[in-house]
């Protein structure tokens, strides 16, 4: 029972951290340009996509990690120049329908590709050997994707807070998110803040899409639309705009998916007599096995209430000062 | 050291500056007046390249600024401390100078911080303290030496002594005083005219987009039309 709740936390940690990673480049890049980047998700496929072309070209996994990042960062790059530089104090909702163009154009490129090449539409992702089986912590067994996971999503989150705390351009991003007039006036050069945040926010998402892709086995071109939405959740939980909000979101909204799946039907795992009858009966009553498929709306009824009480999020409350 | 000929510019079909030329000369102290609306603001932004220009030039040190970016003309030395202070409230005051000091090499950053406390000693006392949590006066304080830090050979002040206690705002005036008497270049916009004309070498007054007005600050401080400029309407 307690090896079953455990099991339950580590895969709320696992998701949550790869949540975490996509929903802080959301996060960086809506605080500065107010941009909410629907073709996140889909700049995470393409990463994908170059993982297992990588892969399968025979590169060591290093190497082949590496050259996922910084194609991934290329796209991230070119993505911001060509479709929403040209846009720059464009009103937000044409900001966000390019987004929605960005991502249907990089999903229909790449299946235009898998076809050409003529490939199936979906395609397996090797998951690297360091990645597969499982490690046993006592009487745990903990998959290694997800392991890993949670491990470099929480050093990746880390080394980032330290570079916004530490360092200028850290510093430049949070005083163009601000207030982009005042960050101009101290000589900040803003289209290489800009095009900094997309690049680390596309170097995130490449290594969600790395655990994403090792998790579910396959990658399609249409993978990155439930990690899209899970990060735009997790960022409006923890209040959008805000790193911290978007990964304390993130693993908040991990633990709410894990939580009907661990609840209902606990009842059935409990060992019988390990606890007074009457309490295992209310369990079965209250938190029947066969309600688990309500985990979604479980999830959404819970988002409601929170965004009730505190409707800029967790961490929000502040906006940014308007331009008068 | 910075001249303006005949510039427009417009909020989109509003029209806010008519041709509005004006010269800083090096090592003065020029003040702008006039009522709210009369385009002080927009002319200060245009000069900092954060609004273009329709038509006309800015020439700063005999280059062509009009058209150039706003981190160009920080690092020429063009340093514009905005209406309403715009300091980083989240920031430490320490981080808010830091990036007062963004197109500068980091030593001369870390030696700037130490001679701008000196300069506003309440400053140096809470380095660490959230922008956000100083009191007005101490805000205006961290914008004038946010703008400082980018070292400026001209000083642009947007309204320095808006919102503050007549105390703060001799305090204020004081500094800048010190400033210009240690040889900095001065474009000041104020609606304290006292204060603004007691200050500044020359002054031009500001009505709709135009300057309606120009001379030396003792001269205007007993013109007659001053008062009305500033008040908004023409005597």
């Amino acid at each position: 029972m307690n090896e079953y709740l455990l099991q339950q936390v580590i895969n709320a940690l696992s998701a949550g951290s790869l949540y975490a990673l996509m929903a802080v480049g959301l996060a960086l890049i809506f605080g500065i340009l107010r941009l909410i980047n629907f073709a996140h998700g889909d700049v995470m496929m393409v990463a994908a996509y170059i993982g297992v072309f990588s892969l399968a070209s025979g590169m060591p996994l290093p190497v082949a990690i590496a050259t996922m990042i910084l194609g991934t960062i290329v796209v991230g790059l070119l993505i911001e120049r060509v479709a929403y530089r040209p846009l720059r104090g464009a009103p937000e909702v044409a900001l966000l329908l390019t987004s929605f163009a960005v991502g249907q154009i990089l999903q229909n490129g790449v299946l235009l590709l898998t076809r050409l090449s003529g490939r199936p539409i979906q395609i397996a992702f090797p998951a690297p050997d360091v990645l597969s089986g499982v490690v046993n912590v006592g009487t745990l067994t903990i998959s290694k994707v997800n392991l890993g996971s949670f491990i470099v999503g929480v050093v990746v989150l880390v080394l980032l807070t330290t570079f916004v705390s530490r360092t200028r351009l850290g510093l430049s991003m949070h005083a163009a998110a601000e207030d982009l007039d005042a960050a101009r006036l101290m000589g900040i050069r803003i289209n290489f803040v800009v095009a900094a945040a997309f690049a680390i926010a596309a170097a995130l998402a490449a290594i969600a899409g790395f655990f994403y892709a090792a998790q579910t086995g396959q990658i399609n071109p249409y993978m990155g639309f439930t990690p899209v939405l899970k990060a735009f959740i997790a960022a409006v939980i923890g209040g959008f705009g805000s790193l911290a909000g978007a990964v304390l979101g993130a693993y908040v909204l991990a633990f709410l998916e894990v939580l009907p799946t661990a609840l209902f039907g606990i009842a059935d795992i409990i060992p019988a007599g390990s606890i007074p009858p009457e309490l295992h009966d209310f369990l079965a009553a209250a938190f029947p096995a066969h309600l688990s498929g309500y985990r979604d709306a479980f999830v959404f009824v819970v988002l409601i209430i929170i965004l009730l009480f505190r409707p800029n999020g967790l961490l929000g409350g502040r906006t940014r000062e308007e331009t008068p | 050291m910075l001249e303006l000929v005949d510039l427009h510019a417009a909020y989109g079909h509003i029209r806010a500056l008519h041709g509005v030329s004006l010269e800083v000369r090096t090592g003065e102290a020029v003040a702008v007046i006039g009522s709210n609306g009369a385009g002080k603001s927009t002319m200060l932004r245009t000069i900092s390249g954060l609004m273009r220009a329709r038509s006309g030039t800015i020439t700063y040190d005999g280059i062509d600024v009009t058209h150039a970016s706003t981190d160009r003309i920080v690092s020429l030395g063009i340093s514009h401390c905005p209406e309403g202070r715009r300091i980083f409230g989240r920031l430490s005051v320490r981080e808010n100078l830091v990036l007062g000091g963004v197109r500068r090499p980091a030593k001369d950053v870390t030696v700037d911080i130490r001679r701008v406390g000196e300069l506003f000693p309440r400053l140096a006392e809470r380095l660490d303290q959230p922008g956000g949590t100083l009191s007005g006066g101490e805000q205006q304080m961290l914008a004038v030496a946010r703008a400082l830090m980018a070292k400026p050979r001209l000083l642009i002040l947007d309204e320095p002594s808006l919102g503050l206690a007549p105390m703060l705002v001799e305090h204020i005036f004081e500094v800048i005083e010190q400033l210009k008497s240690e040889g900095l270049t001065i474009l000041l916009v104020e609606q304290n005219v006292h204060h603004a004309l007691d200050l500044a070498d020359r002054a031009y007054i500001m009505e709709s987009g135009r300057i309606t007005l120009e001379g030396s600050a003792a001269d205007l401080k007993h013109d007659p039309r001053v008062e009305s400029a500033y008040l908004g309407f023409r005597a």
